[in-house]
């Protein structure tokens, strides 16, 4: 187990290094630069010495792989850089950013998982039932639904029907807990209905796999309660697919927020990247990028070790 | 609103007098709600009810889509760091703001300058600056001629080891600014230039930063300025939030309120419900959602937008069809730019909930300059330049033909999400089915705006047809980056000797009854030569919605981005 856990950290390095090359290249090799994004239309009046003067400033003169060298030096050292359009430090743009998305994220998943499991488990034992009927419909509407269109109805809605909107500024949880859970909870729930829709549908089928095995018979013909057939028998062994897929569902704590950051006015991270990515904001975009990349690697390594909790005979050596 | 009059009768009403008092109460609120909150026709304002006068204090709860580029305003020539910069930076000179000055006004009024002097040639400006003009803490100092010489150095990159700002370009008339005393700024243009002053007010191009700027505190960590409001807290994604500077040299009356709070709401739908709710002192609306506006805030205020951006219509300059000119003619007769409004707008919608409606059709200059723009179903333009924008397809039809015929071309727009809005797409949508009607079959291509619109098909690489908004702080603007500027690809290809002269000539003309009248004289020539098409984006109404207790906003108003220092200060709060 140690080894292994050894081996997975240390191809941790090699991964992300490997992920922000790729990210570096792709986003440079993108039409239109930093300066082009700057310029907007204006860019057809620029004479050329303002152009390069300005390629000189943003270190675009320098090769692709001279910049990421750079990059990665600075990384060594604990710096994540300097915005190109701001000039702000992007450790501390981040820093404000970050507690926002993770936030949603997690209250997203949550909501997911609150609906997904108990709507599942009762698709699979009802199955072919009205409760079946109506637990898939509902999977294939939440699948089906948009969420920037949830969230927009949300808003505009809310306000036609309940004179609600949300606050207008985000406070932070531990500043203000009521106001901050007041702006998350409808966005953390489109969210999380969103997400619910696959781990819905994912559970009625493993659900419904372990039901005719035959351990489950032999749960029933012992005498159990169906209740504990299901809860103890049944569904620990059907989490196995769903933990993974919601392990895969994890990337949304950084980029599966962008639509519901910006309808709710939410200063999360989502909306940065996608204003970074639009901007050419090199920097920003493979800060963002190596973040994420290790929020995945690591909820995948976690996922991998939660496999042997729930399944005895998974081991690692 | 509670009130009390000790002369009123005591006891309580019967049924009959409550009844008969509740159906005259809602009569006359009916009655001033729809007097209230009317556009007026014309003016494009409506009135709040007269008050005691100016109440100093309150917090004014703003907006922005999004946060400025960077806080140092020469990064950026955008509009959000434009109006972001307006707030804590003074300029020289700022477009004049009251209750009678017209709408889409040039008229400008001294900011830090104090006077102004003009050479007969029109090539030397000698301005003279306020003594009073006050840096933000933690300088507290007063402005000199050093820091405008300096800040315009940091503007061109003649600061050791500057680059030149993206605006730049915008002051390339400029040979040399010298300070001649501690209070005098003397500027030395290559070519008379008629509307320079208002280059100098134009919040995209020249902001009076201290001289300690880069070296005392970075600039795009902090704002040190000396404009109305000084920045507080800057919470990207958040808010920024602005308390009123006490020194203003414009003060010390003004500003009114103590603190500006710019909350950061991306989406319209958020922004307008927050208006609704009561959170947000403005929202610009869209014209579909205006009658929600004012059934649901009663006695909003309403500010018709003048029609100020400008959209053309270019032609590939790697294509030798469009030379001819028949062809050019036949793009702009197939339009019907009235539907086109009606579409994009809700003009139609507008009208039939009683609303007063202008379909106004710009011509090479907005018509939101109306001192300059010349009014196409007017008497004052030439008849035989106006039928170039009338709707007339059977004409464009036969044009076609005798041109040789049909053919396929494409139409090159920005995408959806691009920041140019729905009016933009519907009329991108529009186009192509009015064109195809008069036997130009176009392909839309829906480009990304920015990998694809702006790094490529703005610089001229495209076939067949594109259109962009631009937008420009004065009329003469628009005729020098369209006709003057060669190394601009899309119009350089014209190569017309005798109209750029005539652009030349105006950009001499320091006589402002003369420089009027060739700006719209040139309207006529422009129309026939049609070069490119004038497109109705940016003409429609748009209306900007104020909340009742928000005094003096519908009463001062600028258009571009100076308004957070040429009308925000003016503003007071009567809750």
């Amino acid at each position: 187990m140690t080894r292994y856990l050894l081996t997975r950290v240390g191809l941790v390095v090699p991964t992300l290094l490997g992920v922000t090359l790729v990210v570096t290249v792709a986003v440079r090799l993108l039409p239109g630069d930093v300066i082009d994004q700057i310029l907007g239309p204006d860019a057809v009046y620029v004479n050329p010495e303002t152009r390069a003067a300005l390629e000189r400033r943003f270190a675009l003169d320098r090769s692709i792989f001279e910049q990421y060298a750079n990059w990665v030096i600075d990384l060594a050292r604990g710096d994540l850089g300097r915005s190109l359009i701001s000039g702000r430090p992007i450790a501390s743009e981040l820093a404000g950013r970050i507690p926002a998305t993770v936030q949603l994220g997690t209250m997203g998943l949550a909501f997911a998982l609150a609906i997904a499991l108990p709507v599942g488990i009762l698709s699979a034992v009802y199955r072919d039932r009205p409760v079946d009927y109506l637990g898939r419909s509902l999977a294939i509407l939440l699948l089906a639904t948009p969420s920037f269109w949830l969230g927009l109805l949300a808003i505009t809605y809310g306000f036609i029907l309940f004179r609600w909107t949300p606050p207008l500024r985000y406070h932070e949880l531990w500043e203000n807990p009521g106001a901050n859970l007041n702006t998350m909870w409808i966005p953390a729930l489109i969210l999380g209905a969103h997400v619910s829709g696959r781990l819905m549908r994912l559970t009625r089928t493993t659900v419904l796999e372990v039901l005719g095995e035959d351990y489950v018979r032999t749960a029933r013909a012992k005498g159990l309660r169906e209740r504990a057939v299901i809860l103890g028998h049944a569904l620990p062994n059907a989490l196995i697919p769903v933990v993974t897929e919601f392990g895969l569902q994890v990337r949304l704590l950084i980029g599966g927020t962008v639509v519901l950051e910006r309808i709710f006015s939410i200063p999360g991270m989502g909306n940065y990247l996608l204003t970074s990515i639009q901007q050419r904001d090199y920097p920003v975009v493979q800060a963002i990028v190596l973040l994420t990349g290790v929020v995945v690697v690591l909820s995948n390594l976690v996922v991998d070790l939660l496999y042997s909790v729930l399944d005895p005979r998974v081991r690692y050596g | 609103m509670n009130s009390s009059d000790p002369g009123a009768p005591t006891g309580l009403p019967s049924r009959r007098q409550f009844l008969r008092g509740a159906l005259a109460l809602g009569l006359a609120a009916a009655g001033l709600a729809a007097a209230g909150c009317r556009v007026e026709p014309g003016a494009g304002r409506t009135q709040t009810p007269p008050s005691a006068g100016p109440r100093r204090g309150g917090t004014f709860s703003g907006l922005a889509a999004a946060d400025p580029p960077s806080l140092d305003p020469y990064v950026s020539g955008s509009q959000g760091q434009a109006e972001f910069s307006a707030y804590s930076y003074s300029r020289l000179f700022m477009l004049k703001a009251g209750p009678n000055v017209a709408r889409g006004s040039l008229e400008v009024v001294p900011d830090a300058a104090e006077s102004v002097q003009v050479s007969p040639d029109g090539l030397t400006y000698t301005v003279r600056l306020r003594k009073n003009v006050a840096f933000h803490p933690p300088l507290d100092r007063a402005m000199t001629a050093e820091d405008v010489v300096f800040s315009w150095n940091r503007l061109t990159g003649r600061l050791p080891g500057s680059t030149p700002s993206v605006r730049a370009e915008d002051i390339q008339m400029v040979e040399a600014v010298a300070a001649a005393d501690q209070y005098t700024v003397v500027f030395r243009l290559k070519n008379p230039y008629p509307f320079f002053l208002q280059k100098l007010a134009d919040p995209k191009v020249f902001f009076i930063m201290p001289k300690e700027t880069g070296t005392a505190f970075n600039p795009a960590e902090k704002v040190v300025g000396s404009g109305p409001w000084v920045l507080q807290e800057f919470v990207p994604g958040k808010l920024a939030r602005f308390k009123r500077h006490p020194n203003w040299h414009l003060g010390p009356e003004i500003p009114y309120m103590d603190e500006v709070v710019v909350n950061v709401v991306p989406e319209y739908a958020t922004q307008l419900s927050q208006f609704l709710g009561g959170n947000l002192e403005w929202v610009v609306v869209q014209g579909p959602d205006l009658k929600r506006v004012v059934d649901t805030v009663r006695g909003a205020q309403i500010y018709e937008r003048p029609p100020y951006p400008l959209s053309v219509l270019n032609f590939s300059p790697r294509e030798a069809r469009w030379e001819d000119q028949r062809l050019r003619w036949a793009v702009s007769m197939a339009l019907d730019r009235d539907a086109m409004l009606d579409a994009a707008y809700g003009l139609k919608e507008l009208e039939n909930q009683g609303f007063k409606v202008n379909r106004y059709w710009h011509t090479h200059i907005p018509a939101a300059f109306s001192e300059y723009w010349v009014d196409p179903k007017g008497p004052e333009m030439d008849p035989e330049a106006a039928r170039y924008l009338k709707y007339n397809p059977e004409e464009a039809r036969r044009l076609v033909q005798e041109a040789g015929g049909s053919f396929g071309t494409e139409l090159h727009f920005a995408a959806a999400n691009s920041r140019y809005g729905e009016p933009y797409r519907v009329m991108s949508e529009l186009i192509v089915q009015y064109l195809s009607r008069v036997g130009i079959n176009v392909r839309a291509t829906e480009e990304d705006y920015n990998s694809v619109f702006i790094p490529q098909t703005a610089r001229g690489e495209f076939n067949g047809l594109m259109w962009i908004p631009q937008t420009r702080v004065d009329p003469f603007a628009y005729l020098e980056t369209q006709y003057l500027i060669t190394t601009n690809k899309i119009y350089g290809r014209w190569n017309d000797a005798q109209l750029r002269d005539r652009v030349r000539q105006i950009q001499t003309m320091v006589d402002p009854d003369r420089l009027r009248r060739e700006i719209r004289g040139i309207q006529n020539e422009l129309l026939k030569k049609m070069y490119v098409v004038p497109m109705p984006y940016g003409a429609g109404l748009t209306f900007t919605a104020y909340q009742p207790w928000v005094r003096n906003a519908v009463e001062y108003q600028t258009f571009g981005q100076g308004w957070p220092s040429e009308c925000l200060p003016y503003y007071w709060l009567d809750r």
